[in-house]
């Protein structure tokens, strides 16, 4: 019952994809987005680093993150696709919020900004869902798929938001506020405590390292009311009753271990996890009656394969336990979809529309 | 020509060990760390970051940043994140009992490292390189096998020092990250492993990242290709039994040339510039304690 997974796309504003690195997110939530065309919806797939192959399926140039029209359609509907640029948006975000160009330009001038803003912790999450943000308030598309950026714990995209929110909260940066006193960059309002850890920390470091830091700070302060506006509408759209989340995990015993984290995490926030996809699960083609009879071939490479066989199916049988363990605790509040491995690479669109039919034959 | 595995870890202090996501490097890591301590060595196994890998694969109730035992294996693990190490440093320098409480209570401290760009890889580097260099508190240790953030934050992690000096060319942050830098880029003393896998997102991966550490820091990665399945016939018996009647025979090997035509095209992309160190199987186990002797011994082979 394909219907099932053309409701999904059909019924929701946002799907995000949400799963940790090496699951085949981006290869989903692309395929989904081939699916949501053929249905006659004008769709986005906002991608976070493509792979070659599929970059070029969606036409996409990794140096341009623009909104492109995948090139070689011939859907219903109209596909476009993007490649988030995490520091291009963090960038223009500042230029864009911060009150005049003065103050952007103290940011983006900022010695440790320009080194080293790749590092700053949750910034290519917050891009993301920056991007997905703008996106949405366009109202250029009827259908926005997110594929999310790889991270350790799949959870860490989710808390994102606030946790970039929370390091320049009023309170952190109040303690490098008074940089131009005579008593140096620290406030008088923070604790003595507070004030001897960073003076330490100041001999230890240099005090260029802290003047830097104490402009870093003093800068952001200019968008981060900005920052804490974009953060709430970003926790508003994801909790809607339009946007659906779709955990994507691979057949492996800690993966599985995460996506049900994850399920229960995501509840938690009021998120909606919508499935859990295993991707690339290893087909039981052979029952042990078949491979027993067969066993009896007098052929050396019949009995080679199914003796190899045998060891891929004991391997995998524990893992299936796992799998089916967590079938049963969904107990239907997500679906759980498995799409077999067929040790094909995808390479252009009929590849990932021949997916999302698997797809929708994994979700009846 | 194969790569002399001894070049890659044996005789050196520092293994980083990197690759994209859901490769296999955690396993690899500890692979290499069981290997060389058979060979006697005092071995390490460090994480990095804030979360651990090893508790759950071992079920070990914690790894924090004092390394201790692993059961059953003859060698240490801890996990080193950003806040600890800066933490251990500032203590060790500043060594005054009053201070030592206000760091470990002061919710200061997690914070300044989350925000401040890149403190916490300078920290975490900096701890892993704090032997060789010899600031702070010794590490018994002959070497440290890290087990490193995946291709992406590791290549970010790996920059951080070049970065720290272009802004912050006085002081002691100057000074050491220039030291740090140094030990990076030593050969002699440091050397990069990075794991892939024979498809093509790991392999594209793979390539860039050894691209980007030669034009950034000068040093070349070794790669080790893991998960490689051995199968026990030619291509052409299985595209004679992918012909046959028997249903689920016929589908498995199908499969599996796809897989061997596949793994054949990737090993070849993966090698043009420089031979893989070492190849991996793919090892048919759930086990942990299994998982990382075959992995040693493969890496002894």
């Amino acid at each position: 019952m394909i219907a099932n997974l053309d409701r999904l796309l059909k019924e929701n504003k946002v799907i995000v994809c949400a799963g940790s690195g090496g699951v085949g997110k981006t290869t989903i939530s692309a395929s989904l987005g081939t699916r949501a065309a053929g249905l006659g919806l004008k769709t986005l797939v906002l991608t976070v680093d493509p792979a070659k192959r599929l970059a070029t399926a969606l036409g996409l140039d990794l140096s341009d993150d623009s909104e492109k029209r995948v090139p070689g359609q011939n859907f219903k509907g109209e596909l476009y696709a993007a490649v988030i640029d995490s520091r291009k948006t963090f960038d223009q975000f500042i230029a864009r919020h911060a009150a005049d160009k003065t103050q952007a330009d103290r940011i983006l001038n900022n010695r440790l900004y320009q080194q080293l803003s790749t590092t700053l912790s949750g910034s290519q999450e917050f891009t993301s869902l920056e991007r997905l943000l703008e996106a949405v308030e366009s109202k250029r598309f009827d259908l926005i798929i997110l594929d999310t950026p790889p991270t350790k714990h799949a959870m860490d995209f989710f808390t994102a938001p606030q946790r970039i929110h929370a390091l320049f909260q009023d309170s952190i940066t109040k303690w490098f506020m008074d940089s131009g006193n005579s008593g140096g960059f620290i406030s008088g309002l923070i604790s003595r405590g507070t004030r001897t850890v960073i003076k330490s920390l100041e001999v230890l470091t240099g005090g260029q390292f802290i003047e830097e830091l104490v402009d870093f700070f003093a800068a952001m302060r200019a968008v981060q009311k900005t920052l804490r506006d974009r953060s709430v509408a970003v926790q508003k759209l994801l909790s809607s009753s339009s946007v659906k989340f779709l955990v994507i995990t691979s057949f492996d015993a800690a993966k599985i271990e995460e996506a049900k984290y994850l399920h229960g995490a995501l509840k938690k926030l009021g998120f909606t996890l919508e499935a859990v996809i295993i991707n690339r699960a290893f087909p039981l083609w052979l029952h042990d009656e078949s491979s027993q009879k067969a066993l009896k071939s007098n052929d050396p490479a019949t009995q080679k394969v199914l003796l190899f066989f045998e060891e891929f199916r004991k391997f995998h049988a524990f893992r299936y336990s796992l799998y089916e363990d967590f079938a049963k605790s969904l107990k239907g509040s997500a679906n759980l979809f498995r799409i077999p491995d067929f040790g094909e690479d995808i390479s252009g669109l009929a590849d990932l529309q021949k997916l999302a039919n698997r797809l929708g034959e994994a979700s009846t | 020509m194969k790569v002399g595995k001894d070049s890659v870890w044996s005789n050196k202090k520092i293994v980083f060990v990197t690759g994209k996501g859901g490769v296999g490097k955690s396993l690899i890591a500890a692979g290499i760390a069981r290997q060389q301590a058979l060979a006697g060595k005092r071995v390490l196994l460090a994480e990095i970051g804030e979360n651990s890998y090893y508790k759950d694969f071992w079920q070990l109730s914690e790894i924090g940043h004092e390394p201790r035992p692993v059961p059953k294996e003859n060698f240490d693990v801890a996990l080193w994140s950003g806040e600890s190490s800066l933490r251990e440093y500032v203590l060790f320098y500043l060594k005054v009992e009053r201070l030592y409480k206000l760091f470990f209570e002061n919710k200061v401290m997690r914070s300044l490292v989350n925000v401040a760009p890149g403190l916490s890889e300078i920290a975490i580097l900096g701890k892993i390189t704090s032997g060789i260099r010899k600031v702070g508190p010794p590490l018994p240790y002959d070497l440290i096998v890290v087990d490193t953030f995946a291709t992406g934050h590791a290549l970010a992690m790996f920059r951080t020092p070049k970065g720290m000096m272009e802004a912050i060319r006085m002081g002691p942050m100057g000074h050491q990250s220039r030291e740090i830098l140094n030990v990076l880029q030593n050969r002699e003393l440091t050397s990069y492993v990075l794991v892939s896998l024979l498809e093509e997102l790991p392999v594209v991966e793979t390539l860039e990242f050894q691209a980007q550490m030669k034009a950034d820091l000068g040093v070349e990665a070794h790669i080790i290709e893991n998960r490689v399945v051995r199968i026990p016939v030619t291509e052409n018996s299985l595209e004679k039994l992918g012909d046959t009647n028997e249903a689920g025979l016929s589908e498995f090997a199908r499969f599996l040339k796809a897989i061997s035509e596949k793994q054949t095209r990737y090993h070849a992309q993966l090698t043009k510039q420089s031979p893989p160190v070492v190849s991996v199987p793919m090892i048919f186990s759930n086990e942990p304690k299994e998982l990382v002797d075959r992995v040693a011994e493969v890496l002894n082979l």
